[in-house]
């Protein structure tokens, strides 16, 4: 490992094991969300938008919650979430390079991570995104989640994919990832 | 309408776990795509086939 990795701040870990639930800071891989439908002469258009990666957000009190009302036969509370969200993650060294979003984006400018922007996105200053830098021994690359595109997908769906579940982040980093994106959503841009 | 209580949330049933899997591995190259398709109907797509 460089020298400049190993100055870098764990901050992600996984779990050894995952709950058989799904749960906040779940990260996926190859799922797909369904990001419009039209109806045409031909018949109904469903576009999909699959990404490589992509990270539950949803509080785990509210998932938990979830689960246990399914576990109940004859149960339907409004606890029941039907749709999860969900937020892009991309390898760090595809976002480097500006042309992580595939043909979906204009390709964007290249991040230079030597740069006072760069450092700012590692050590998980800048409120966009979510820098994941996990332990060697993890094995896992760099990763970025990306806070302004989130979207929904249904619970169903992403249940009868748990098999696509990659890793399950520990509860402080996941919260970590939880505050960072509530705070985003809720920024103030003073004129 | 009745609410989740406290206990409702730290009483968690034993938790079947499953391991982390250790044997994908992410495609660097992989990146979002988009892709579409068109379901044909065969049924009158004017039909209401109800509201639950």
């Amino acid at each position: 490992m460089s020298q400049e990795m190993t100055e870098i701040q764990i901050s992600a870990r996984t779990k050894p094991v995952m709950a058989n639930r799904i749960c906040q800071g779940d990260i996926f891989h190859d799922l797909e969300i369904v990001e419009n439908v039209e109806e045409t002469p031909a018949g109904a258009r469903v576009h999909y938008l699959k990404f490589p990666l992509l990270v539950c957000l949803n509080q785990d009190c509210d998932l938990n919650s979830d689960d246990l009302d399914k576990q109940l036969g004859n149960s339907n509370k409004n606890c029941r979430l039907l749709h999860l969200i969900v937020a892009p993650v991309f390898l760090f060294d595809s976002f480097k390079t500006g042309e992580h979003w595939g043909g979906i984006f204009d390709v964007g400018d290249p991040f230079n991570p030597k740069k006072t922007t760069g450092k700012k996105l590692m050590e998980n200053n800048d409120p966009r995104y979510h820098f994941l830098h996990f332990p060697e021994e993890e094995g896992y690359p760099d990763l970025v989640i990306d806070f302004k595109h989130f979207f929904t997908i249904s619970t169903q769906y992403i249940y009868e994919h748990k098999d696509k579940r990659l890793c399950s982040l520990c509860e402080l980093y996941r919260e970590k990832v939880s505050q960072r994106f509530a705070n985003y959503l809720s920024r103030i841009g003073l004129p | 309408m009745e609410e989740d209580t406290v206990q409702d949330y730290f009483d968690i049933p034993k938790q079947e776990e499953n391991p982390t899997p250790k044997d994908f591995v992410i495609n660097p190259s992989a990146r979002p795509e988009r892709r579409i398709c068109i379901y044909v109907s065969r049924d009158d797509r004017n039909t209401d086939i109800g509201k639950n």
